[in-house]
C-alpha cells in the first residue's frame, strides 16, 4: 500500500529518480520496495501510471510520517519515547487504507506516550487512532462537553476500515 | 521569546529565585482556579489547539500558577536550551478529568499533587490512584479516555517555535 502512494507521488519523474524517491518516502521499508520491484518490473511503468489518481495529500502525509521515523526520543523534552519502525509502518498502512477512501486526516503527529497518532476533526468533534509502540492501535472520539469514548482496534484491515468508517460517521465526514 | 532568551543569558543565572525551592515545604491546596501550565511541542498543536497526542497519562509534570509565571515551565534547566522553543499550554485545576471506570468495574481517580522540585519550587504532578493506589499504566481505552478529555480542556498561552519544512516544500502541513 505506501509503495503504491510513493510510485504516485513521483509519477512525474524518470525511473530512476522515482525509485530514489519512493526509497525517501518509505524510510525503512526499503526491502519491501526491492521486493515489489522484482515481482513487478515488468508492468513498472503501468503501476505506476494507474495509481495517478490517488489523493493529492497523501503526499503530505508520508512525509511527515518520514519526519516522524526520524525523531529522538525525549523529542517533546518530558522524557517520550520516539514512535518506533513498527508504529510508524503501521501508520503508513493506515495512511494507505485512508488513501483507498479518500479520508483526509486532520494530523498526523507523535504520540507522547510513544507512537503515532493519525486524528480526525470537524467542528467541535475529533476522533483519532494511535499506532503505540507496543504494537497496539487504540481509537478515541470525543465531542465538547462529552465523555470520550475509546476502544482497541484489531491491526487487521478490516478492523482499520471500521474503525475509520466508525470515526468518519462520528464527525460527519 | 526574545525576553526570555536575554534574562537567561544575560543574567547569567539559568532560572530566577522565586522558582528555587528554599526549604519551603510542600503546599497540598490546589484552588479550582489555579492553573498549571506545560511544555507543548509544534507537532502537537494544530490550529491553536493542542491534540490528546500531546498528553501524557499519568504523571504529567506541570507548574502550578501560585508559585510560577507560565514562561517558567520552558526556561532551561541546565541539560537543554531548546525548551525555549516550546510552547506553554495551561489548563484549570478544576479542569482534571473526572473519575473513569475501567472494563474490570473499578475506578480510575485523577489528581494534581505538589512535588517541590530544588530548582522548580512549583513543580506538581497529576497522578492517578485506582482503588486508592497510585498508577503509572493504566488501560488504553482509560489513557485514551483521559487524554482526550484533557486535552479539550488545555489552551495555549505561549506558543510553540515549528521548526519542520512542510511549509517550504508545500505539502499539507500535517505535525
Amino acid at each position: 500500500m505506501p509503495i503504491d502512494c510513493a510510485f504516485a507521488c513521483a509519477r512525474d519523474c524518470d525511473v530512476e529518480n522515482q525509485t530514489s524517491h519512493a526509497f525517501e518516502l518509505l524510510g525503512d521499508d526499503r526491502p519491501q520496495f526491492q521486493d515489489w520491484e522484482s515481482r513487478y518490473s515488468e508492468s513498472f511503468s503501468t503501476k505506476v501510471i494507474s495509481l495517478s489518481d490517488r489523493p493529492l495529500w497523501l503526499h503530505g502525509g508520508l512525509r511527515a510520517l518520514n519526519r516522524l521515523a526520524n525523531l529522538k526520543n525525549n523529542w517533546d523534552s518530558y522524557g517520550a519515547e520516539a514512535p518506533s519502525r513498527q508504529a510508524v509502518r503501521t501508520a503508513r498502512h493506515i495512511v494507505g487504507i485512508l488513501g483507498d477512501f479518500d479520508v483526509e486526516p486532520y494530523s498526523i503527529d507523535p504520540s507522547v506516550e510513544g507512537g503515532v497518532c493519525i486524528s480526525f476533526a470537524r467542528g467541535n468533534r475529533y476522533g483519532d487512532i494511535e499506532c503505540f509502540n507496543t504494537r497496539e492501535l487504540c481509537a478515541v472520539v470525543s465531542e465538547e462537553n462529552e465523555t470520550p469514548l475509546a476502544w482497541d482496534v484489531s491491526e487487521s484491515d478490516e478492523g482499520i476500515a471500521v474503525a475509520i468508517q466508525r470515526i468518519c460517521e462520528f464527525i460527519g465526514a | 521569546m526574545w525576553y526570555i532568551s536575554c534574562r537567561v543569558c544575560w543574567m547569567g543565572r539559568l532560572r530566577p529565585r522565586r522558582m528555587r525551592r528554599l526549604s519551603r515545604p510542600a503546599v497540598k491546596c490546589f484552588e479550582p482556579t489555579e492553573r498549571l501550565f506545560l511544555r507543548v511541542t509544534a507537532s502537537n498543536v494544530k490550529d491553536g489547539s493542542i491534540l490528546p497526542s500531546g498528553v501524557r497519562f499519568p504523571n504529567q509534570s506541570v507548574n502550578r500558577e501560585r508559585f510560577s509565571k507560565p514562561t517558567d515551565v520552558i526556561l532551561p534547566d541546565g541539560k537543554s536550551f531548546e525548551w525555549l522553543l516550546l510552547g506553554v499550554a495551561a489548563f484549570v485545576s478544576d479542569d482534571i478529568p473526572r473519575p473513569i471506570p475501567d472494563g474490570d468495574g473499578s475506578l480510575y481517580e485523577f489528581t494534581v499533587e505538589h512535588d517541590p522540585e530544588e530548582a522548580n519550587y512549583s513543580h506538581s504532578e497529576l497522578r492517578a490512584y485506582k482503588n486508592g493506589e497510585r498508577k503509572n499504566k493504566g488501560s488504553r481505552k482509560v489513557e485514551k479516555v483521559y487524554r482526550a478529555a484533557l486535552a479539550k480542556k488545555l489552551s495555549l498561552v505561549v506558543p510553540p517555535v515549528a521548526c519542520d519544512d512542510s511549509a517550504s516544500t508545500g505539502d499539507t502541513q500535517y505535525q
